[in-house]
């Protein structure tokens, strides 16, 4: 497809003014201001149109209409004339006003084709060689603002190549529209961490805070369900209390009904058996006191007593007694005791004296006992006179004689006991056994003589004989040894009697000094009790002493008999008296018998005589009985009276017959609307029970009160969960449509992404092919190769050393040459199988130098071989190439200058 | 004898459905309707109002609702009124009847059987309650009337032969059939819990006096129902609603702009109030930026505008733009042959245009 020609009806400063162009290269050459611009977008427009305007337009088309709107107000068309590749030729008509009035027409038909080429409601001629106004804008339809952009911009040609070609020609790149969900996503969206403040977290945390929300209301509906359930068992057992109090009351009150009926009851009885009248309520009269005086004292009169003693012969018995005595009655203790002393020390006395102990000693003293022993002594230690001294072989040795020492110690025995007993018998046989043993013993042989052989010592023992022998015969003792120890005994028993009379005298002397001690003192008693005497003559005062005590004790008994005789006289006198009063009250309560008599008209005489007062008592008390007998009725009377009075009390019968009814209702309404069981459980209750069971019942009313109370606060602050479960609901909602909107953005990232990289994919090896069929000629062989990453874009060019560049890194110059030509690849590669797709170029050489600049027009001469190229151009280079290389059929140079005013 | 039977009311129930903001709305009507039940009892002069359940949400009712019903029964004093709690509002130590001092016009049956109530010799009412939200039995079976005269029961329950119209999701509570009824001695059964109003030969289903939800249909509200000495029954039904709840539809296809949708949006629901779920569909020019937040305010006729857009199609030339050689057409190509779900591929294809477009609008609608 080519343009054949492009009229400007009214399009920015041209006004119905037309440019023809030849099938290949067509150069437009003009100065600044000579309108290259915009007949190049009156290309683009009568070709594609304008989107119909639905929503806002997008920035492109905004300032594409800016610049392009008729400068001189009138209706903004366009129209061209194309040439299909297969010779048709097709006018389209762009109302790029209202869009409304654009066509295409099939040349020279004239059939409409419009509605073969409508895209987004209006006639895109660009569907003919398969894009559309977006897409042909993109790849076939080059502005200064593109490669402005490219130098301007450090962005990627990656970038740019996506943007305008890839996106499918729309106004964002796949990259942009990539970007544009995630700036979306982030802001519609966001993410669910803590502190995020996007929609999702939003949502998130108002459905969290709603579901507690709820959870928290239903919570609070919860408790108050369980309060209130406690609330009901607490009431139930609060009735049941209330129950049983009501049970009681009405158990009580029965019990009270029951009474006063029972009391009415009795009262009325009472009522019909006393009739109306009430007896007197009088006490007994006057007589009948008097009467009951008399007979009580007359009953209680006293006894007349007798009297048994004559006063006044036992007044003159009291004259006659004596006075007490002036000595002593009985003997004073200190006479006694001393006259008792006296008498057991004559006793005693007497008593010694009967008994004599001992013997009176001789007149002349003999030897003593330890002289006749120590001449015993001597005598033995003397021994036997020495024999004559002998030869020692004659010695003959005979054996000692031998004493009768058994004889001799029985009879100093004896004699001993003799004297000791006085016994004189005994003390003489004691004796003779004593000297007969001694006898027998001197008559005993003489021991022959020893033997000797010793010089001869029988003048030296006879001396000391002799001595010996001259001292017992100078006391008189027999010098045997036997005989001297005999002697020394009898001395020793002598000596013991007279130690012993000693004594005995000695203790008689003591007892009679104490004789006279006990009759001085005795004398000296009698002496303190008024009978001086000596002491001698002091047991006979004492008898005398004693026998005045005798006297004068019965002297103190007569006269001790005077109290007692006083006494007996008092009484005497008040029993006299008493007797005197006794008959005198007697009298008095006889007269009042009498009095009494006369008050109550007893008859006068019994029989035919008058009574006696005896009499009259028993007739008085006979009355008497008989009023209370009568008395006795009344009381009984009274008594019902009185019962009945306390029956019905001070309202009467009837109002006791009303309380009895009423607190029978009073009952009933107790037990009113009680089950059998409460009642039942009552039976047995006592009124002391009853505060207990009321205190019961409180404490259950204030424990029910108590939760109820928490049950109303609860209530009070029951949620309103209808709107927290709305909020919730809401919540829920807001919370998935924020999810459905990440999960269609995600899908739709998903597929952007899919979709890239998969043309990415495709594309890039023709891109590459392109690039490489012309990049060397439009580099001048500077650079021979190229590479296009598949998930980029990215272009990398390389010259003959192979070193690599971004081409975005490449200069200016280069970089648009590059970019150019990635212009030419892509038609090349989206326009395949359709009609041959046009170029229109708008200065796309300003700022190569002239070497490139001719390159770059080779470049196009030679693309211009297989579709139309429409160069416009204010360089005089390209003009001058142009009109030295162009011209012919196929070619053409237009003078814009030329065209002024058409 | 005449009775105005009501059931259903479910007074203090949530109505997220209705959207935004529009809950306490419909509950406040809700209570508008009741009252106006009540108001037609006093100007009917019937002999007793009857309520057969679910007359609001024991989780939801609050302490004002309470007084409110308390109030209401007052009203009628002394016409008796007769409460028998259903599945939502049961009967239990924390429920509102138990909280709440009625007037003595009122009975609330409280037992799960049906217990006599004689409302004038002769002419007996059984009532019985849901004492939980769930298995209660039904009050027929093994039931028998132990007198004579002309007997009525009321209780919410679920009459079997109804439940197919019912729809699967709607719990049988409280069971019971038809037969049951005159098997049992009762003359009728005036019952609650199908918001779909029924009057069949033994019972009587007043249906939701004021919309509960989308898509409710029948002369709904209160019945006035005259029942004669020998049982014989007839029927008076009365409107209550406050608020119709509709469903409007619009078609955007070949509508050019927003505001083109808009005044289609309001031209549709002229003339229309109470609570609308307006259905978007067609095809939409994918230029066309939609944005049904403001509907709400171009129609103050309309308590409440939900919107449904799940039908709406976007007008992408997809046809052509799959044919070009590009990273676009491979996009929908890609898209449209994948796998997702129709909803999630218009979706994904108009976010991806509308990306490359370059527009600011990325969620769909």
């Amino acid at each position: 497809m080519r343009f054949s020609r492009v009229t400007a009806t009214a399009f920015g400063p041209l006004v119905r003014q037309t440019l023809e162009f030849e099938p290949g290269l067509n150069v437009v050459v003009g100065a600044n201001e000579s309108a290259k611009s915009s007949w190049h977008a009156a290309l683009y427009a009568a070709l594609c149109g304008r989107k119909r305007g639905k929503g806002k337009p997008g920035q492109r088309e905004r300032e594409f209409e800016a610049r392009h709107r008729p400068w001189a107000g009138d209706v903004w068309k366009a129209s061209a004339r194309l040439v299909l590749d297969d010779g048709r030729e097709v006018e389209i008509s762009q109302d790029l006003d209202g869009k409304v009035d654009c066509r295409a027409m099939e040349m020279p038909t004239g059939r409409d084709i419009s509605n073969e080429l409508v895209v987004d409601g209006s006639v895109d001629g660009s569907v003919l060689v398969g894009l559309n106004r977006q897409a042909f804008l993109a790849t076939a339809c080059v502005t200064q603002t593109d490669l402005l952009r490219v130098r301007e911009d450090s962005a990627s040609l990656a970038e740019l190549l996506g943007r305008v070609v890839l996106s499918g020609g729309g106004d964002e790149s796949t990259a942009a529209a990539l970007r544009r969900i995630d700036d979306f996503r982030r802001d519609e969206v966001g993410v669910d961490k803590a502190g995020a403040v996007k929609p999702l977290r939003s949502a998130i945390e108002r459905t969290e805070a709603a579901r507690a929300a709820v959870k928290a209301a239903r919570e609070r509906r919860g408790d108050f369900d369980v309060l209130a359930r406690e609330v009901e068992r607490l009431r139930t057992e609060q009735r049941e209390a209330d129950s049983a109090v009501r049970a009681a009351h009405a158990v009580l009150a029965g019990r009270e009904a029951d009474a006063a009926a029972e009391r009415a009851e009795r009262a009325q009885s009472l009522s019909d058996s006393l009739g109306q009248r009430r007896p007197s309520l009088d006490p007994l009269s006057t007589a009948v006191a008097e009467v009951s005086a008399a007979i009580t004292a007359w009953a209680s009169r006293p006894s007349v007593p007798e009297v048994l003693v004559d006063s006044e012969a036992l007044a003159a018995e009291i004259e006659l007694l004596p006075d007490p005595p002036a000595h002593d009655t009985v003997p004073h203790p200190s006479v006694v005791g001393c006259a008792e002393d006296l008498r057991v020390r004559l006793g005693v006395l007497a008593d010694h004296v009967g008994r004599p102990e001992g013997v009176m000693p001789p007149p002349a003293a003999g030897p003593t006992a330890q002289v006749l022993r120590e001449l015993a002594k001597e005598y033995d230690e003397l021994g036997p006179e020495p024999p004559a001294p002998v030869p020692f072989s004659t010695a003959v040795r005979s054996a000692p004689p031998r004493w009768p020492w058994g004889l001799v110690v029985l009879g100093v025995v004896g004699a001993g006991g003799g004297l000791a007993t006085a016994q004189p018998a005994l003390t003489v046989v004691g004796l003779m056994l004593a000297v007969a043993g001694v006898v027998l013993g001197g008559r005993r042989p003489p021991a022959p003589p020893a033997a000797t052989a010793e010089p001869d010592l029988r003048p030296v023992w006879h001396a000391r004989r002799q001595e010996l022998d001259g001292r017992c015969s100078s006391i008189g003792v027999n010098p045997a040894i036997s005989a001297l120890l005999i002697a020394a005994d009898l001395v020793d028993v002598r000596d013991e009697r007279e130690s012993r009379h000693r004594q005995w005298e000695v203790e008689r002397q003591r007892l009679e000094d104490a004789l006279a001690e006990a009759k001085l003192s005795l004398a000296q008693a009698l002496l303190g009790r008024g009978y001086p005497c000596d002491p001698q003559s002091a047991p006979a005062e004492h008898e005398r002493y004693r026998r005045a005590c005798e006297e004068d004790a019965l002297q103190q008994r007569a006269a001790d008999s005077r109290p007692d005789l006083l006494r007996q006289l008092e009484q005497a006198q008040g029993a006299e008296r008493r007797r005197g009063e006794a008959i005198s009250a007697v009298a008095l309560a006889a007269e009042r018998v009498e009095k009494a008599a006369v008050l109550v008209a007893l008859p006068a005489r019994v029989g035919s005589v008058p009574p006696d007062a005896h009499q009259l008592s028993a007739a008085l008390q006979a009355w008497i009985d008989e009023q209370e007998q009568r008395e006795e009725s009344r009381s009984r009377a009274r008594e019902q009276w009185e019962q009945f009075d306390r029956l019905v009390g001070d309202d009467g019968l009837p109002a006791l017959l009303g309380q009895a009814q009423r607190l029978r209702r009073e009952a009933d309404e107790w037990a009113a609307g009680l089950a059998p069981s409460h009642l039942a459980n009552a039976l047995e209750i006592t009124a002391d029970r009853l505060p207990a069971l009321e205190r019961e019942a409180a404490d259950a009313a204030s424990r029910a009160d108590t939760e109820a109370g928490r049950l109303e606060q609860l209530a009070a602050g029951l949620p309103d969960l209808a709107s927290a479960e709305e909020s919730l609901d809401s919540a829920v909602d807001e919370h998935h449509r924020v999810e459905e909107l990440a999960r269609v953005l995600d899908r739709t990232q998903e597929f952007l992404e899919q979709a890239r990289d998969r043309v990415h994919r495709d594309i890039a090896p023709a891109l590459r092919a392109s690039l490489v069929r012309g990049l060397p000629r439009l580099t001048g062989g500077r650079y021979v190769d190229a590479a296009v990453d598949p998930h980029s874009l990215e272009v990398k060019v390389c010259g003959p050393s192979r070193d690599w560049h971004l081409a975005e890194r490449l200069s200016h110059g280069t970089a648009e040459q590059v970019y150019l030509l990635l212009r030419l690849s892509l038609v090349e590669h989206l326009t395949g199988g359709y009609d041959s797709c046009p170029l229109l170029l708008d200065d796309v050489t300003v700022h190569a130098d002239s070497v490139r600049t001719e390159q770059v027009l080779t470049l196009l001469a030679d693309v211009a071989r297989e579709r139309q190229v429409i160069l416009f151009s204010q360089e005089e280079q390209v003009r001058a190439w142009a009109e030295a290389n162009l011209g012919g059929r196929v070619a053409a140079v237009h003078r814009l200058d030329d065209l002024a005013g058409t | 004898m005449r009775l105005l039977l009501m059931a259903d009311v479910h007074l203090d129930s949530p109505f997220a459905w209705a959207g935004k903001n529009a809950g306490v709305a419909r509950r406040q009507a809700i209570r508008d309707a009741l009252s106006d039940g009540f108001a037609l009892a006093r100007a009917e002069r019937v002999d007793a109002v009857c309520l057969a359940g679910d007359l609001f949400e024991h989780e939801r009712v609050s302490r004002d609702t309470g007084k409110f019903l308390a109030g209401l029964f007052e009203s009628v004093s002394p016409m008796p009124v007769l409460v028998a709690p259903g599945n939502h509002d049961w009967f239990g130590p924390a429920s509102l009847y138990a909280r709440t001092a009625f007037p003595g016009n009122t009975t609330i049956f409280a037992e799960p059987r049906l217990v006599p109530l004689t409302l004038q010799e002769g002419f007996t009412v059984w009532g019985a309650a849901h004492t939980g939200p769930a298995s209660t039995p039904g009050f027929l079976g093994g039931f028998r009337v132990d007198r004579g005269g002309v007997h009525v029961a009321l209780f919410h329950g679920s009459e079997q032969g109804s439940l197919p119209r019912e729809g699967v999701e709607k719990i049988p509570h409280s069971p019971f059939t038809s037969s049951q009824i005159p098997d049992s001695g009762l003359h009728h059964a005036l019952v609650g819990h199908f918001h779909t109003p029924a009057d069949a030969t033994f019972h009587t289903y007043p249906g939701n006096p004021e919309p509960l939800a989308f898509g409710e249909s029948g002369a709904r509200g209160a019945v006035i129902v005259e029942v004669d000495a020998q049982g014989h029954v007839s029927r008076d039904r009365r409107e209550l609603a406050h608020t119709s709840v509709s469903d409007a539809t619009v078609d955007v296809t070949g509508l050019a702009h927003g505001e083109a949708v808009r005044q289609a949006v309001i031209a549709e629901l002229s003339g229309r109030s109470g609570v609308v779920r307006l259905t978007v569909t067609g095809e939409l020019e994918q230029d066309v930026e939609l944005h049904p937040e403001l509907w709400p305010g171009a129609v103050p006729h309309v308590e409440s505008l939900v919107v449904r857009t799940r039908d709406l199609r976007v007008a992408h030339d997809v046809d052509l733009i799959q044919a070009e050689p590009s990273v676009r057409g491979q996009f929908v190509r890609d898209v449209l042959s994948s796998g997702l779900a129709d909803e999630m591929r218009r979706k994904v294809v108009a976010t991806g245009l509308r990306a490359f477009e370059g527009r600011s609008d990325l969620e769909v609608l």
